[in-house]
């Protein structure tokens, strides 16, 4: 076999699997702008999905044991279901010795348009729970840093946060 | 059978099947491996970027055929030096044989690192927003480097907060086969021209 002809059909195969699968394309696509430019779709879910519709209705609290049980009643005014699988936060407060911890009692999912109560323990290890309650009626800043898992419909996200200044709503 | 024929061989059934098989030669998943709500895989052939488990950005036509092209060069060069490492009988057939599977796995380490350090960088640079709030983005998609994602929230809702997010930037099983398969390839050409020159 002819050394030359091998070296061009090499070279006409190689040319013909680049400029096929672009000119396909091409016209498939209907116009240039369709065929350079990139198709964005984010998902329903993620644009529609708003922090500021999950609303605090009330919060109570038992103590016990130097422990602090808070009774977060919420309610999901968005049209994706919510929930917390996971929470742990260290809670600190800038102005005062106090230093304790948050966890989430129980994972809880929130549909849309419910409403439902949300045990949280809150644990402190420095300062007195008097102190905090005076704290937390006050509105005063408190830190919080932790790592919490997300639920955004069946989608569940882990993350760790940290939040300078944050104010319980009194 | 020559020693590099047989190494071309092997680099051309490695090379044929990693071209055949698609797929992505390097990945950034956000959250769990197993259930990740933030998953971009890239290769040559193929780009996929999905959040929540849906498509976010579908690659325009242009990208679409050049992936096409380049699966398609990567099968015919796999074709043609597994049939270059059989026809050793011919003295022609050392036409055959090509560095594809060895380019291609070069030259999209370069292309990565390329996006990542310039790419991103200019956008951090010219887009103010993006390193305020993704200050680490660098880091996070770099191969092996953060396993965290940071985001501030400041800049987009004034809360003094910072989320971050576990994140793995890696290259593949298939990425490291493909350069398995393109250093045997390199070597076997190398053995090559030794032969030659003798």
């Amino acid at each position: 076999m002819n050394e030359k002809l091998i070296v061009w059909v090499l070279r006409l195969i190689t040319i013909i699997a680049i400029v096929a699968p672009l000119t396909f394309y091409y016209f498939t696509s209907g116009s240039l702008s369709n065929f350079i430019m990139p198709v964005l779709k984010p998902p329903q879910e993620f644009i529609s999905f708003d922090p500021s519709s999950i609303h605090i209705i009330s919060i109570d609290h038992i103590t016990t044991n130097g422990e602090y049980l808070l009774n977060v009643k919420l309610f999901n005014s968005g049209n994706n279901k919510v929930g917390l699988n996971k929470l742990y936060a260290r809670i600190t407060v800038p102005s005062s010795n106090i230093d304790g911890k948050i966890i989430l009692q129980a994972p809880f999912i929130l549909e849309s348009g419910e409403e439902k109560s949300v045990h949280i323990l809150f644990s402190l290890e420095k300062g007195s729970i008097e102190d905090l309650m005076i704290i937390l009626e006050k509105g005063s800043p408190v830190n919080l840093s932790g790592n919490a898992t997300l639920i955004l419909n069946s989608i569940e996200i882990p993350f760790d946060f940290s939040i300078s200044n944050f104010r319980f709503p009194k | 059978m020559e020693k590099f024929r047989i190494l071309y061989l092997i680099s051309g059934i490695i090379f044929l099947i990693i071209s055949i098989a698609g797929g992505a030669w390097w990945e950034l998943i956000g959250g769990e491996i197993s259930k990740p709500f933030l998953y971009i895989g890239f290769s040559p052939f193929d780009f996929k970027f999905e959040i929540l488990g849906l498509e976010l950005l579908k690659p325009p036509p242009f990208v679409m055929g050049l992936f096409l092209c380049e699966r398609l060069l990567a099968i015919i060069g796999s074709i043609t030096i597994i049939a270059g490492s059989f026809l050793y009988k011919k003295i022609w057939s050392r036409r055959f044989f090509n560095l594809r599977p060895f380019i291609m796995p070069v030259l999209f380490i370069v292309l990565i690192l390329i996006g990542i350090i310039v790419i991103i960088s200019s956008a951090q640079q010219y887009i103010p927003i993006v390193s305020e709030v993704l200050p680490n983005l660098n880091d996070a998609l770099m191969p092996y480097s953060s396993q965290y994602l940071t985001i501030n929230l400041y800049p987009i809702l004034h809360i003094d907060a910072s989320l971050k997010i576990k994140t793995l930037s890696q290259f593949t099983f298939r990425f490291w086969m493909a350069l398995f398969s393109g250093l045997l390839c390199l070597v076997a050409s190398i053995i090559s021209r030794k032969e030659a020159k003798k």
